[in-house]
């Protein structure tokens, strides 16, 4: 029942001529010189970093998505690409958010919190140097495969709307438009997917995420299993997600398929560190000699 | 007997150590001496720097050039030299890296040695440019012992900067690896750190990290604070010439989660001490795979398709 509400919600909230008619009535992009078209060795491209915000409104999340790919352009950049997860502002639209919102407030928390006991000794009494403190593991009893049903509800709506905003916007600006990622429903199952505009609004393709994190495999999503490169007048790129710059076989499949860019959105409930970062796309990066772009 | 903890202890060479050293007698004396040392603090295994037995080999054939001094060099009396003090001590040694000949073949490999006896040799699988001019050969493959409970590989020199050899000792099941490094080029901390560190972070598996910094080769030991450059540019110049700068800072590393500051390194140098000691616990690794186990979301039917992996894909395209 609760899930059939929020569907309706959604549906609502992310109709596609709502969605036009906002863009439609938009002041038009300046136009920008030296965006470089005609540059062949050289691009320039950008990277969001954002806070999630829910919104009351999609146009409240247009406006948020917008003020991004005008200051791409306006900085004359070719392509620019969105974080992981990057529609968890429209949970605002459920009066119920503050719940999801809280828990992963309290899971990061937790995360900080963590503590580490040093006075374990083994058998032969020697000092123990690190015990991890079972706690910490323990993610506050909470089932995230409750949260999936949701998803589930409201996947369509949200992939037809965002495809139609990035779509739209990629058009107005004339700019490559990375979506960021977001949960995709297909024949009952879930994915992380990210979306490739091209500058006329056209899609130019789709990735799914490869790698999933334990957080994903509780909500019960599945994973893709290839990697697509797509070749453009600005580079050959790749676009996996996340976890997949974890794994060196990503990238070696990335290069054997002439990728120069790799594009990669993510989103991490843990709160930054330094070496947690650098074991992902730095890494990657080093071993296989292309551009990493992150987005966070 | 399955030790949940295992004490490890690393070397690190400078030039002011080497320049003392003066002749392979001494060379071994001091190398003993460590052995010692570690064997008095309680530990489990030693691991000397990457080319600590090419050291001695070129001091064998003193007056050649690098080129020259490769071409002919055996590692017999290296090892039977560390064999013999590994008979006064019990513990488990890595005695570093040496030229290695069979026949016409001579690999960059490493060891573990115990009690007089070699009990697991490994060849470098990947060889840098400047080996390659060398003439070596490469090995084909990586093994794995079994001591104590835990099961221990050798990642070499220019093998740590390929992700696939640290893959295949984890998913071999090795919990500890021990890496004799030496670097060339300029010195640079992230170039290391996109090493060994990197694929214990990825891999979960503890690393010995043992780093000679100095001069390999006939032309006289550099001194301390030289001003000598240790630019790129110059190395072809001194394989040429017979000699070979190199770098590198040994470090212990495990899992973020059991490292105090969570940033992988249990142990450092920092380019100040020479001998460094950690206690490995298998429990805590335990403990941390169960907050970040990359292994565990693995996807080998997606590698199927990456041709250097032995996949399709990308031959079919």
């Amino acid at each position: 029942m609760i899930n059939t509400i929020i569907k309706a919600i959604f549906r609502s909230r992310m109709n596609l001529s709502r969605i036009e008619k906002y863009i439609e009535k938009m002041p038009a992009a300046d136009s920008v010189s030296g965006m470089g078209e005609n540059c062949t060795d050289k691009v320039k491209i950008a990277a969001v970093q954002r806070e999630i915000k829910p919104v009351k409104s999609v146009e409240s999340y247009i406006d948020i998505i917008d003020r991004f790919i005008a200051e791409a352009r306006r900085q004359g950049c070719r392509l620019v690409v969105f974080p992981e997860y990057n529609f968890f502002d429209l949970f605002g639209f459920i009066p119920g958010f503050l719940f999801l919102n809280h828990y992963l407030n309290k899971k990061a928390k937790a995360d900080r919190n963590k503590k580490f006991k040093a006075d374990k000794k083994d058998e032969n009494g020697r000092k123990r140097l690190i015990s991890h403190d079972d706690e910490a593991n323990n993610q506050n009893g909470f089932d995230a495969s409750l949260l999936t049903p949701v998803f589930k509800a409201v996947a369509s709506s949200i992939e037809d709307g965002l495809c139609r905003i990035f779509s739209l916007l990629a058009e107005k600006y004339g700019i490559y438009v990375y979506t960021g990622s977001f949960l995709v429903c297909r024949a009952q199952k879930l994915y992380n997917v990210g979306f490739l505009y091209a500058p006329d609004g056209r899609l130019v393709g789709s990735q799914t995420k490869i790698h999933l994190t334990d957080f994903e495999e509780q909500l019960g999503l599945s994973r893709g299993h290839s990697l697509d490169v797509y070749h453009l007048d600005i580079g050959r790129i790749a676009i996996p997600i996340c976890m997949d710059a974890t794994y060196f076989e990503t990238f070696f499949a990335a290069v054997e398929q002439g990728a120069e860019l790799v594009v990669l959105p993510i989103a991490n409930m843990e709160e930054y560190s330094l070496p947690r970062a650098i074991r992902g796309i730095w890494g990657r990066v080093q071993e296989s000699y292309v551009y990493g772009i992150k987005a966070s | 007997m399955n030790a949940v903890v295992m004490r490890v202890a690393a070397v690190e060479f400078f030039n002011s150590l080497l320049n003392h050293v003066g002749n392979k007698d001494k060379y071994m004396q001091m190398i003993e001496d460590y052995i010692a040392r570690a064997a008095d603090d309680g530990v489990d295994l030693l691991v000397f720097p990457g080319f600590t037995g090419c050291f001695y080999q070129l001091m064998e054939l003193n007056g050649r050039d690098f080129k020259q001094a490769v071409a002919m060099v055996c590692h017999r009396q290296f090892i039977h030299s560390v064999l013999d003090i590994s008979r006064k001590y019990a513990l488990l040694i890595c005695p570093g890296s040496y030229w290695e000949r069979q026949g016409e073949d001579v690999f960059h490999a490493s060891c573990l040695v115990k009690s007089g006896q070699v009990l697991l040799e490994q060849r470098q699988l990947y060889l840098a440019k400047w080996e390659r001019e060398l003439g070596l050969s490469r090995g084909i493959d990586v093994e794995l012992i079994e001591i104590n409970g835990w099961k221990i590989g050798i990642m070499l020199a220019t093998d740590v900067f390929y992700p696939q050899v640290a893959r295949k000792l984890a998913l071999m099941g090795a919990r500890l690896v021990v890496s004799p490094v030496g670097f060339v080029g300029d010195r640079n901390a992230y170039l290391q750190l996109s090493g060994v560190w990197q694929k214990a972070q990825l891999n979960h598996f503890f690393a010995v990290e043992s780093a000679f910094n100095g001069r390999l080769g006939t032309k006289g030991l550099l001194q301390e604070n030289s001003t000598l450059s240790w630019a790129g540019g110059d190395e072809e110049y001194n394989v040429a010439s017979g000699c070979k700068m190199l770098w590198g800072e040994s470090i212990i590393h495990a899992p973020l989660p059991m490292t105090p500051q969570e940033n992988g390194i249990l142990k450092r140098t920092s380019g100040k001490i020479d001998f460094i000691t950690a206690d490995l616990d298998r429990q805590g690794r335990r403990q941390a795979l169960k907050e970040f186990n990359a292994l565990a979301q693995l996807n080998p039917g997606f590698y199927t398709k990456i041709r250097r992996l032995g996949g399709q894909k990308a031959a079919d395209n």
